[in-house]
């Protein structure tokens, strides 16, 4: 009885250490790409990861443990910022932060990830989520709970935003 | 001009800049076991003292009901007449 439990046991630990294996690299770029920052990236990864780990029996397609890390990651980079309120001197303090040499598109790139940085939330994850994770409308309107129609208007109005303050900027 | 495609580059670029970090899955599961258990253990802590404030709550309330009402005191005629009042 106790054999049987200690195995099932062993089993769970060795199907979270798989999962975590196979999804945490990419659930941390995608939380870098929300917040800009590494540390908190990990961080919310890592959060994410123990709320699923919690569901983990009581999802609905345990096949689709991805998409729901992806789901929660954006959920909790939301209420991050939102909770902090702090979002918009941290990202200036890091858009001033000195960028790292080697990357010939560095400077741009950095620019425009600050720019995409300062967003509203929506709407860099839409814009993060269709161009990044290249989720259909549909799928990211599922991950933000909303139409696909106002998907494509959040990340029209954050394209527009994007165009209109990297105007000056040239490759 | 920005568009789409810079964007998805961009993207694609910030996220390929990831330092290598080592993926320590059994420290992490390790992490999220301690964390839910911490969770268990708060959500029961929080359960039990709402379960005691409640019943201390209904027992102040019922002692307050059992307490017998404080009945007019009689008026003294006397000190009535005395006073203007009356």
């Amino acid at each position: 009885m106790n054999g049987g439990m200690a195995r099932e046991g062993a089993l769970e630990r060795d199907r979270l250490a798989d999962l975590y294996v196979a999804h945490a690299p990419e659930g941390i770029r995608l939380a870098f790409l929300l917040t800009g920052d590494w540390a908190l990236a990990d961080d919310l990864v890592q959060d994410a990861f123990t709320r699923l780990v919690g569901r983990l029996q009581h999802l609905r397609d345990p096949g689709a443990f991805g998409a729901y890390l992806r789901r929660t990651i954006v959920n909790l980079a939301t209420s991050h910022f939102r909770r902090r309120r702090v979002e918009r001197a941290y990202l200036e303090r890091e858009a001033a932060a000195p960028s790292s040499e080697g990357n010939p598109n560095e400077a741009l790139d950095g620019t425009m990830h600050a720019v995409l940085l300062r967003l509203p939330q929506r709407q860099r994850a839409a814009i993060v989520l269709r161009f990044y994770e290249d989720l259909s409308d549909v799928q990211t309107s599922e991950i933000l709970r909303c139409s696909p129609g106002t998907v494509r208007s959040l990340v029209s109005r954050g394209m527009k935003t994007l165009r209109s303050e990297l105007e000056g900027v040239t490759r | 001009m920005i568009d789409e495609h810079q964007v998805r580059e961009m993207l694609h670029r910030r996220a390929n800049a990831l330092p290598t970090f080592v993926v320590d899955a059994p420290k992490a599961a390790r992490r999220a076991r301690r964390r839910l258990l911490a969770n268990g253990a708060i959500a029961v802590l929080a359960a039990a003292a709402i379960a005691v404030a409640t019943l201390v709550g209904v027992d102040a309330i019922r002692a307050r009901r059992s307490r017998p009402t404080a009945r007019p005191r009689p008026l003294h005629r006397a000190s009535c007449a005395r006073t203007a009042r009356c």
